[in-house]
């Protein structure tokens, strides 16, 4: 069941948590950028109960300010066509991110090599005394 | 200086003499060498060699120091080993090292060729034999049928079987259940691997690394199997420290790394999908120190980017999300809307050249098609231009303001507001027609236009007025009435008091009478109404010149330099032609030195300085000044042209037929057709002489014998005469 977190609204009808701090208005708001502007329009009434004017006043204009960027489509159109965007949508591929169980002949060819002289990094044995 | 002084100086000189003989030399070598500092101990011997009566002993040790050195970093060094032969030739030690170091550089052929040699020698040397045998299997060709395979141990021939098993996938069983001691533990872990007989390799690989007697290698390879073994069930922080320790003991296959690769990606998602963005960004720069070209965590990379960046907006903190958002045009990804939150960025940071280049972007990179989701529409694109054209305008660079004012004008020809902004910096500019013909394309469309009417009667009056007193008084000094001239420009500047056009040119025309003073006081009324106007620094440029006034031509450099961003190159190169026209060159070089200081790395001022030495006949300076612009860009086609014409002068046809080649490719490419008639024209002279164009006799044949300027006048034909007018009216 749908928890009422604001007057009027239910979570599912707020879509996303407000951020006051935000210069995002859609994100001060708590709605989508494909919000319809009834529900711009619904949900800046349910902030604005929260957030009366007489005795939340710094909110309330942070509230206003958001709404008046996009409470109308012409002005929506202009604050759309400037606002930082948030990072795209993005589901990870598989592709690539699985390990590598396999076995490698190369690492028996690396062991091989190691029983030689060629992987050895000390040749004290074949230095010669220096006779001066 | 006391004599006891200078006798004490030579007595430590001859003291230092005496350090440097054999034995000394000897003995430091002797040092150095323990020390392992075998540079030394060849310097020190080598000079030792120098010296009389040198010891038998010495070469040999020469040839050991540098035998040492060679074997004594990473693969070896041949150059080395080499000497060391040279010193000492057919030594066996040096040859098979030197063996050693071609096959680790993987020069097979020369490596086979010293093993095989050493183990042909009586008596052989044995060594050679199991790299040889590595060398063999390295090539992929069959050991046992090469006589190198008698001369290894049992031991040995089972390693170069139990490979060859596991490479065929034959008899891998044999291997698995072999009784313990009669395979090594290391192919028992791969084969059991191999097989996926998994509790029997994590077995053997756990054996491995506890033996004592095991190889370095073996153990690092065990090591990562059983990082593998862990993995595989689910306990990947065991899978990691086996990985790690194999990789920090010098195991660097792309498997391994892209396993630890892999397993830092997958956390740093985790911590993604948390929230914990910080974090994820540790972990994925250590999963890109294995992986570096892995497009999966490059996307997540810019993701983590993206967010911290948009956070930091949120918080108003606009460096540092124009530093993620560099971070992710780093990796190469050029989004349309990375470049907006770019552009917007840089907005907030008053960088509004910069911001106006990525808004540029931002349409450059829109998508064309209506379908699109996110296609903008004409009213939209038109809007992006007025941003770029206001952004250019903050960052006073009026001319592109324009030419993208008018771009979004393209865009949304009926839009009032981004007409009368033009038209206001048009005004601002001082082009009264162009804001005027704005003005009236608005009237014309919207005859009750609040805006334009109100700006057309402002601008009425003072530009009909400018307009009346700047042509009158052209035709008054055309017809050389310099007086009359200055009358008109003084009764327009009086009356035009802020208008820094007119104060220009009653400037110029009070010069002309040879009022200097009054000249004095309209340049300094203009240039206190605009001290960045082009075209009025240059008249007030000629003029000065034309009157020798040193003073107030080193004023009106100051303004130049005061100008922000910097003039056009072009200007500055005009100023500088005029200063020759007027013999003033020690005004030309600081204007040039002015431009070297500003645009050190453009090409087209580079490429102009060299024009200026090479007119004076510096033509070293002017080719370093060229070989600058090459470095940046080898086909720039005006610096190879001039190239190939110092080449041409100083007779080296060839060089200079290969630039001139280069200038004209490019031009083609680049269609800059009138370059290349023009290079088609100089070349043509440099190499046949001068033509006698067809051209140049139709237009100024018939001004043979002209005795004065109405004669000229009159025979000049209408249309060329209203160009060569419409030129100088213009000016800038």
């Amino acid at each position: 069941m749908a928890t009422k977190s604001h007057k009027g609204m239910s979570q599912h009808q707020m879509e996303i948590e407000p951020d006051l701090e935000s210069n995002d208005p859609y994100m001060v708001l708590g709605v989508d950028k494909d919000a319809s502007q009834g529900k711009i329009k619904k949900a800046y009434f349910v902030l604005i109960r929260q957030y009366p004017p007489e005795t939340e006043t710094e909110k309330f204009k942070l509230v206003r300010a958001a709404y008046e960027k996009i409470k109308s489509v012409y002005r929506r159109a202009e604050t759309d066509l400037f606002l930082i965007q948030q990072p795209p949508a993005w589901n990870p591929s598989d592709k690539g991110t699985q390990l590598d169980t396999n076995f490698y002949i190369s690492d028996a060819f690396l062991a091989l090599r190691s029983w030689t002289d060629l992987d050895r990094t000390n040749f004290e044995d074949d230095f010669r005394e220096i006779e001066l | 200086m006391s004599k006891r002084s200078s006798r004490r100086k030579r007595k430590a000189k001859a003291r230092k003499v005496i350090a440097l003989t054999g034995p000394v030399l000897i003995r430091q070598g002797k040092q150095a060498l323990e020390q392992g500092n075998y540079s030394k101990a060849i310097d020190c011997w080598e000079k030792a060699l120098m010296k009389p009566n040198p010891s038998s002993k010495l070469t040999a040790s020469i040839a050991e120091a540098y035998f040492r050195r060679g074997i004594n970093d990473g693969l070896g060094n041949t150059e080395d080993l080499k000497v060391a032969l040279k010193l000492v030739p057919n030594d066996r030690i040096y040859r098979y090292h030197l063996a050693l170091v071609y096959h680790r550089e993987n020069k097979l052929k020369e490596a086979e060729k010293i093993y095989r040699e050493l183990l042909a020698e009586m008596p052989s040397f044995k060594r050679a034999a199991l790299p040889l045998s590595q060398l063999i299997t390295q090539k992929r060709k069959s050991i046992r049928k090469d006589p190198v395979w008698k001369l290894l141990s049992i031991k040995e021939q089972e390693r170069f079987v139990a490979v060859s098993s596991l490479k065929n996938k034959r008899q891998v069983h044999a291997l698995i259940y072999a009784p313990d001691g009669e395979a090594d533990l290391l192919w028992r872990g791969l084969a059991s691997f191999h097989q996926d007989k998994l509790s029997v390799a994590r077995k053997s690989f756990e054996r491995v690394l506890k033996a004592p007697d095991s190889y370095n290698r073996a153990k690092e390879i065990a090591r990562y199997y059983l990082g593998v073994i862990h993995a595989q069930t689910n306990k990947p922080d065991e899978a990691l420290t086996y990985w790690q320790t194999a990789y920090k003991n010098g195991i660097d296959t792309k498997h391994l790394q892209h396993n630890v690769g892999v397993f830092f990606y997958q956390q740093a998602l985790i911590e993604y999908q948390a929230k914990h963005y910080k974090k994820a960004l540790e972990l994925l720069d250590n999963s890109l120190t294995f992986r570096s070209e892995d497009s999966i965590q490059t996307d997540l990379f810019n993701q983590i980017h993206w967010q911290l960046g948009y956070e930091a907006t949120n918080r108003n903190n606009w460096s540092v999300a124009m530093k993620h958002w560099q971070k992710i045009l780093d990796t190469g990804y050029k989004d349309r809307y990375i470049m907006m939150n770019m552009a917007i960025t840089q907005e907030k940071l008053e960088d509004h050249l910069q911001a106006a280049e990525h808004w540029r972007e931002v349409l450059r990179r829109r998508p064309r098609s209506a379908n699109h989701p996110d296609a903008l529409d004409d009213k939209q694109v038109s809007r992006l231009w007025q941003h770029v054209a206001e952004n250019y305008q903050k960052a006073d660079d009026v001319t592109e303001a324009i030419k993208t004012y008018r771009n979004a004008l393209k865009w949304s020809p009926d839009n009032v507001d981004l007409q009368i902004n033009l038209a206001d910096l048009l005004q601002t500019e001082g082009r009264w027609q162009a804001a005027e013909n704005e003005l009236n394309r608005i009237l014309e469309a919207n005859p009750d236009s609040v805006p334009a009417l109100t700006r057309q009667a402002e601008s009425c009056e003072s530009d009909h007025r400018y307009k009346k007193a700047d042509k009158e008084g052209k035709q008054f000094m055309w017809y050389g009435n310099h007086h009359e001239a200055f009358k008109i420009h003084l009764e327009g500047a009086e009356e035009l008091h802020d208008n820094a056009r007119m104060q220009t040119l009653a400037g110029m025309s009070a010069a002309d009478i040879n009022d200097l003073d009054t000249a004095e006081e309209f340049f300094s009324r203009a240039f206190k109404i605009d001290p960045t106007n082009l075209s009025n620094l240059h008249i007030a440029w000629w003029t000065w010149l034309e009157h020798n006034r040193g003073n107030e031509l080193q004023i009106l450099l100051g303004y130049v330099k005061a100008i922000y961003p910097p003039p056009p190159v072009y200007f500055l190169f005009d100023l500088i032609k005029l200063c020759h026209k007027f013999k003033h060159e020690d005004l030309a070089e600081e204007v040039l030195d002015f431009i070297e200081n500003v645009y050190p790395n453009n090409p087209e001022a580079l490429v102009e300085i060299a024009r200026e030495l090479y007119a004076k006949q510096k033509t070293e300076q002017a080719k370093k000044y060229l070989n600058r612009v090459l470095e940046q860009d080898s086909t720039y086609a005006k610096a190879n042209f001039i190239l190939g014409v110092i080449y041409n002068a100083n007779g080296n046809k060839f060089m200079a037929r290969r630039h001139w080649r280069v200038a004209e490719r490019r031009a083609r490419k680049d269609k800059a057709y009138d370059y290349i008639s023009e290079m088609k024209t100089l070349k043509d002279i440099l190499t046949h002489g001068a033509p006698k164009h067809p051209i140049f006799g139709e237009i100024f044949g018939s001004l043979e014998g002209v005795t004065s300027m109405e004669d000229m006048v009159g025979r000049i034909p209408p249309e060329l005469l209203k160009l060569m007018l419409g030129g100088i009216e213009d000016g800038y």
